[in-house]
């Protein structure tokens, strides 16, 4: 389980949310929505532990966060606002070096199974990613999801730059997560501009308003 | 789908390093040619005075190499800053630190070696000695490692700034001055016939310093940034 313990957050002098008590269990989805600049990125760094909070603690099966962080981490995957791509490198070699970073390996043809996923397929696969377009260094990106051996997924806007298809792909994804008993953490200002692309998950959700 | 372990994680991220340097060969090239011209338009500037060639030698090579490590820095960090990949590696399961040897390893693979591998050559234009040609290969074999390492704070520390360059010379030429006199003196001893291996055991020392406390300052200020 996933908690917080009074969290609060600052930025320069002005505190931008406070004494946040928030309890993800298993299966559940806490969708983080607020405006621009009310601090929603911030939270999620907060949870995944790259930001300090100004105060309080997020607890990992009720241990904090900063006492054993590789155990935590072990369980996490985080995709922020960047994909975390190098330009240089094409689609595989870019997913075999972040799996590898959280300990995993995996074979090109899993890669490729997970890339194919979301229609990604053929030469794509072999182009430098500066060569992709938004939507598909997205799409590289949220692959990770297809391979990921995480409990925990905190997503900054995952919806962001993916066309329909490719958001029903990830609402799939997201639900099989859900239903596996994974803990989700997503922003996405979709809902608001009224192009509600996101499928409904049906799953214990958490709306938290920033 | 394979579990890896730590020391297969760091030897990732040095290969991917390499990889990256060897794909953008023009920047990586930049620091050594810089090295070469500088060295070698020295002899042309000066001319066919073979003493004065000899005392100068250990001095402008390693000023160059010591400006040449300090080019290729700025984008040790702050190219995976600014992908994003720099939050990955902090998420990592492997510390931070350790990431940072893996790169700072491979920062010294891609401008320390290939400084190393020229600079015989170099040298011959200053008609040093064998056994002075020698001493600067292994002077410059762990000042270059030194370098490496103690620049990397100053890349770590200037991580998301625009124009970095000038900032990291300011930051970490102070701290480097030190490897400059002793690698220098090492190569005037061993040209004088006098013994030089003090000098040696100097630098080494402070390698491992270095080696040691440069990766966790680098891990600590990489936080920093990403904050």
């Amino acid at each position: 389980m996933l908690s917080t313990h009074e969290l609060s957050c600052q930025r320069g002098r002005q505190q931008l949310w406070g004494n946040l008590n928030l309890e993800v269990a298993p299966g559940e989805l806490l969708f983080v929505k607020g405006a621009n600049g009310n601090g929603k990125t911030s939270l999620l760094k907060i949870l995944a532990g790259l930001l300090l909070p100004d105060h309080g603690q997020v607890l990992w099966q009720q241990q904090a966060i900063t006492k054993d962080p590789y155990a935590y981490r072990d369980q996490l995957l985080y995709i922020g606002h960047q994909t975390a791509l190098k330009p240089e490198m094409n689609a595989i070699e870019n997913l075999i070096f972040l799996a590898g970073l959280h300990g995993l390996r995996y074979s090109e043809t899993e890669i490729t199974a997970a890339l194919k996923q979301w229609d990604l397929q053929g030469k794509t696969l072999y182009l430098a990613c500066r060569q992709l377009s938004q939507g598909q260094k997205q799409r590289v990106a949220l692959a990770q999801l297809n391979l990921s051996q995480q409990q925990v997924w905190i997503l900054d806007e995952p919806f962001n730059s993916l066309d329909a298809t490719g958001a029903s792909t990830l609402a799939q994804l997201l639900q099989k997560h859900l239903e596996a008993k994974g803990i989700l953490v997503l922003t996405s200002h979709l809902h608001e501009r009224g192009q509600d692309m996101t499928p409904p998950l049906d799953a214990v959700e958490q709306l938290l308003q920033l | 789908m394979q579990k890896i372990s730590t020391l297969e994680i760091l030897l990732a991220v040095f290969k991917r390093d390499i990889s990256l340097a060897l794909r953008r060969q023009s920047d990586t090239l930049g620091a050594v040619f810089f090295f070469a011209l500088v060295v070698s338009l020295f002899p042309l500037a000066i001319g066919p005075e073979t003493k004065l060639l000899q005392q100068i030698a250990p001095g402008i090579i390693w000023v160059s190499a010591l400006l040449a490590v300090m080019l290729s820095l700025s984008r040790l960090f702050n190219d995976d800053y600014q992908d994003g990949v720099l939050e990955q590696l902090a998420l990592s399961i492997c510390p931070l630190a350790l990431i940072a040897v893996a790169k700072i390893l491979a920062h010294w693979t891609y401008t320390g070696l290939i400084l190393l591998c020229i600079s015989p050559v170099l040298a011959l234009q200053f008609n040093l000695s064998g056994i002075a040609i020698e001493v600067l290969l292994i002077t410059l074999f762990i000042g270059t490692l030194i370098l490496s390492f103690i620049g990397s704070i100053g890349a770590a520390l200037t991580v998301g700034l625009k124009s970095s360059g000038a900032l990291i010379s300011l930051l970490v030429l102070p701290l480097l001055i030190p490897v400059l006199i002793l690698g220098t003196l090492a190569v005037d001893a061993a040209t004088a016939n006098l013994p030089y291996s003090v000098y040696l055991y100097i630098l080494l020392a402070l390698a491992v310093l270095a080696s040691f406390f440069a990766p966790l300052a680098c891990a600590a200020a990489l936080r920093i940034a990403l904050d």
